[in-house]
């Protein structure tokens, strides 16, 4: 029996070590990492640089690594023991899942340092404000939208046990509003405006971190009441009348369930606004002519979408136009917050401009709207980005 | 290249099993030698190719030196010295220059130099390669004079770059006359298995803890998280090294070598003394027999035996890495000892069991605080926080969360440390389980590991080898 068992063991072993290379080899391999939202790695070529100082057998593990063998089930393994077997608050390290609750992240701990904070806020509300001054220049009206990302706006629902980061998205709010006030820039403070709303779970996604598009339908409606009371105009108000917010039946991937391989079947399915008249429009994807659609999911109901279902994802620079001289034109600009919005607010102006200052960097935005001079200038950001002087927090 | 790694798994060991086991059946034993030796010096170069003439460098050096240190006498001795300072010589250039010259450069002022990169696994190899050497000074082993078995002594690749620090002598005539047994072979992948095992299952999970605590801010920091994060660290350094002891173990039983132990369960010691006849015990034998019992070892004046434990427990303490916190740690454990050894060891020995168990465990989990630091602010900043003098507070939010979130990987590492494995045998012996039912399980839950550590290693890309550094 011994001798049979040892038999056994070298053969499971050696079965193991040898069919996974033969299967790495033969398999079909995948560009994507569906559930991991990235590109397989790459491995450097080889030369006497990455040879010499290690760099192309690093490379060369990731990759290993990327075209394991059934990746996929042993990521979705592995999530399940942490989630199910082991019980874990955090699953894989980065999401938190209680019953009943939003997938909300794990937030990295940041000291309170008001000092910093205050210096940082400052050194923001002043680039915004130098930004309004522009758009005041060539006759715009500028805006700052400050919106809740998911995590923010379910901050009390961590476990007390749980770090959310509170603190810090508080006074962080509380003083790049003051600034703005102080600063004479006007602003638009969805978190208030949320909670003036009752806070309903309706309006953020569950397994994203992102609003849902009821979140954005309200912040829309929000920012263009405001252009209205401000600019005296009539800009059209999108409601009931104009459309229906229809379930996309497709299984949708959010951020936070992707990091979760899915294992977790939260019903949450993408909605968008199904109108019985759209206004018809041009659009232009950074200089090319796009079909004339803002929601893009494929006919099969099985396959899986995600939040780029919203525009086609991010863009450097999208154009509506709309042909109606008479309305005002409109620039926005943000990171993906700023997709469902775009969905819904071009209808009421002649021209709509979206950038993302991620993705485009032909001009910056001052020179952007010296060039386009629209009626109303946009900026949105998020509430974890608030100090964050990159992307489409770099005004320059 | 980490025994850790797919690469490792997937590439290096398929390619070379074959190729190695088709020369060996065949009973070409320089050939299959010379296989192992061009894929130790391929596992070698992976990560850093161009330090493999570091290595082919102290082969060079000690099968010179030891070649003339064979021949005795003055000319002996002669090569024996000079074999040693060129040994510590590229140790210390290696490792040490950096540290040294910021100190000089701290001291005197200056720039320091430019940064010196250290090659891995200098530590093992240089301290392999000058027990061979001295050795054969002294006549306990034949001088090799194949200079390939000599390479292949010391570039080896199981042990090659964490241990166990293996003597020429352990394994002097199993290179050229070593048998590969189906027993041997099914061992050492049971070996191996349960290494990788205990670094990626165990090492790697609470390691993430450890982690996580230790890089929180100290704003976020109270008494019990402190010394969560310590205890956390506790479990990995135990279970990353003595896990890849086991997989270097393992792997030399698959390739005919019987390495010596390295770890025999240290974390239920009684005792400082009994925590290092239990842990790192190939190097603690090194020190013992070329440092300690050089000096006069205990055969001396009391106040000489307390200088020949201080000189090898700073030298412990500077082998671990060219740190000041690094010397602390081996003089805290030398000052230790001493007290052990002249002060209260009786009074200790007269203690109940539980007593003695949680007196080593607070010190040793203190040694790993100081071993853990970057440097010494930080330990001191860490040990001021674990015995109340930061005015921390006891227990705050983050040791709940880290206690819930790690719960199951805390109480696995415990029951780990403890010889469960023994129990296991022993009730086999005393015939509770039948034999074949226990090859049935054994055979079951080492393929179990091995799978499990498989889908660790390609789900987390948390994956460090704490004794890499040495």
């Amino acid at each position: 029996m011994k001798r049979l068992s040892e038999i056994i063991m070298i053969f499971l072993f050696s079965a193991v070590i040898f069919t996974v290379p033969v299967v790495m080899l033969c398999e079909e391999k995948a560009e994507k990492l569906l559930y991991e939202n990235r590109n397989v790695a790459e491995v450097l070529p080889f030369n006497n640089e990455t040879f010499g100082d290690g760099t192309f057998f690093e490379s060369a593990e990731s990759y290993l690594s990327d075209i394991f063998p059934l990746r996929n089930n042993i990521l979705a393994l592995h999530t399940y023991i942490d989630g199910t077997i082991l019980n874990k608050p955090v699953i894989n390290d980065v999401v938190y899942q209680g019953d009943d609750v939003p997938m909300l992240p794990v937030v990295a701990h940041k000291a309170l340092d008001e000092e910093a904070t205050d210096r940082k806020t400052e050194r923001m509300a002043e680039s915004i404000s130098r930004l309004s001054d522009v758009c005041h220049e060539v006759g715009s009206e500028f805006y700052f939208v400050g919106i809740p990302e998911q995590y923010s706006y379910f901050r009390n629902r961590y476990p007390e046990y749980i770090y959310n980061n509170k603190e810090n998205l508080e006074l962080e709010e509380r003083l790049l509003f003051d600034k703005l006030n102080k600063k004479g820039v006007r602003f638009i403070n969805m978190n208030m405006v949320f909670t003036n709303m009752g806070r309903s779970d309706d309006l953020y996604s569950y397994t994203d971190h992102h609003f849902s598009f009821e979140g954005a339908y309200e912040t829309y409606r929000t920012i263009v009441s405001r252009i209205n009371a401000d600019l005296k105009t009539d800009v059209k108000i999108l409601d009931d009348d104009d459309f229906d917010f229809k379930e996309v039946p497709n299984p949708y991937l959010g951020s936070r369930n992707r990091k979760l391989m899915g294992v977790y079947d939260i019903p949450e399915k993408a909605v968008i606004a199904d109108f019985a008249d759209r206004v018809p429009f041009l659009r232009t994807d950074n200089g090319k002519v796009m079909e004339s659609v803002v929601y893009t999911y494929p006919m099969d109901p099985a396959e899986i979408i995600d939040y780029m279902i919203y525009m086609g994802g991010d863009v450097g620079e999208t154009i509506f136009e709309t042909h109606r001289d008479e309305l005002p034109d409109i620039l926005v600009f943000g990171d993906s917050f700023t997709n469902p919005i775009e969905t819904l607010i071009y209808t009421g102006f002649d021209e709509t401009r979206c950038i993302d200052l991620r993705h485009y960097n032909e001009k910056t935005i001052t020179e952007y709207v010296r060039d386009f001079s629209p009626d109303a200038v946009i900026m949105i950001r998020d509430d974890t980005r608030y100090l964050d002087f990159t992307g489409n927090g770099d005004i320059k | 290249m980490v025994f850790s790694g797919i690469s490792f798994l997937f590439i290096f060991l398929p390619l070379l099993l074959p190729i190695y086991f088709i020369f060996a059946a065949a009973g070409f034993r320089r050939a299959s030698n010379l296989i192992l030796l061009i894929f130790s010096l391929c596992f070698y170069g992976y990560n850093m190719p161009r330090f493999i003439y570091v290595i082919l460098l102290s082969v060079l050096i000690n099968y010179l030196s030891a070649y003339f240190a064979s021949w005795g006498g003055a000319k002996g001795k002669t090569a024996l010295t000079a074999g040693i300072c060129l040994n510590i010589g590229m140790l210390v250039y290696f490792k040490y220059a950096n540290f040294i010259a910021d100190n000089l450069s701290t001291v005197f002022g200056g720039n320091g130099i430019h940064e010196i990169i250290m090659p891995i696994g200098i530590s093992f190899f240089t301290f392999q390669g000058m027990s061979y050497l001295i050795d054969v000074y002294k006549g306990k082993v034949r001088v090799q004079k194949n200079p390939l078995n000599v390479a292949l002594y010391i570039s080896l690749f199981p042990q090659l770059i964490a241990g166990p620090i293996v003597r020429y002598r352990d394994i002097e005539k199993e290179i050229l006359r070593r048998k590969e047994t189906l027993s041997g072979i099914s061992d050492g992948i049971a070996r191996f298995c349960i290494g990788l095992g205990k670094k990626v299952i165990i090492a790697n999970s609470i390691g993430k803890a450890a982690n996580d605590i230790l890089s929180l801010d100290p704003s976020f920091h109270s008494v019990s998280l402190v010394w969560l994060g310590i205890i956390a660290y506790t479990f990995q350094i135990y279970f990353d090294f003595s896990g890849y002891s086991d997989m270097a173990i393992g792997l030399g039983r698959i390739f005919g070598f019987h390495f010596p132990e390295n770890f025999n369960y240290p974390y239920i010691s009684e005792s400082i003394t009994e925590f290092w006849r239990r842990w790192h015990m190939t190097l603690s034998g090194w020190f013992r027999d070329y440092v300690y019992i050089p000096l006069g070892g205990n055969r001396c004046s009391r106040a000489k035996h307390i200088r020949n434990i201080l000189i090898v427990w700073l030298l412990t303490g500077i082998w671990h890495g060219a740190a000041w916190n690094f010397v602390f740690w081996g003089l805290y454990f030398a000052v230790i000892l001493i007290c052990e050894k002249f002060i209260y060891g009786r009074f200790l020995e007269g203690l109940p069991h539980i007593i003695r168990h949680i007196y080593s465990a607070v010190l040793i989990v203190t040694g790993w605080a100081i071993f853990y630091s970057p440097d010494m602010y930080f330990a001191l900043r860490l040990i001021k926080s674990m015995f109340f003098m930061n005015s921390l507070p006891f227990v705050n939010n983050e040791t709940i969360y880290n206690l819930i979130e790690y719960k199951a990987e805390f109480v696995a590492a415990f029951v780990c440390c403890l010889p469960v494995g023994r129990v296991v045998a022993s009730l086999v012996r005393e015939n509770r389980f039948s034999e074949p039912l226990f090859h049935i399980m054994r055979t079951l839950f080492v393929m179990g590991v091995f799978l499990l550590s498989i889908c660790f290693i390609v789900g987390s890309s948390f994956n460090p080898f704490i004794y890499f550094r040495f």
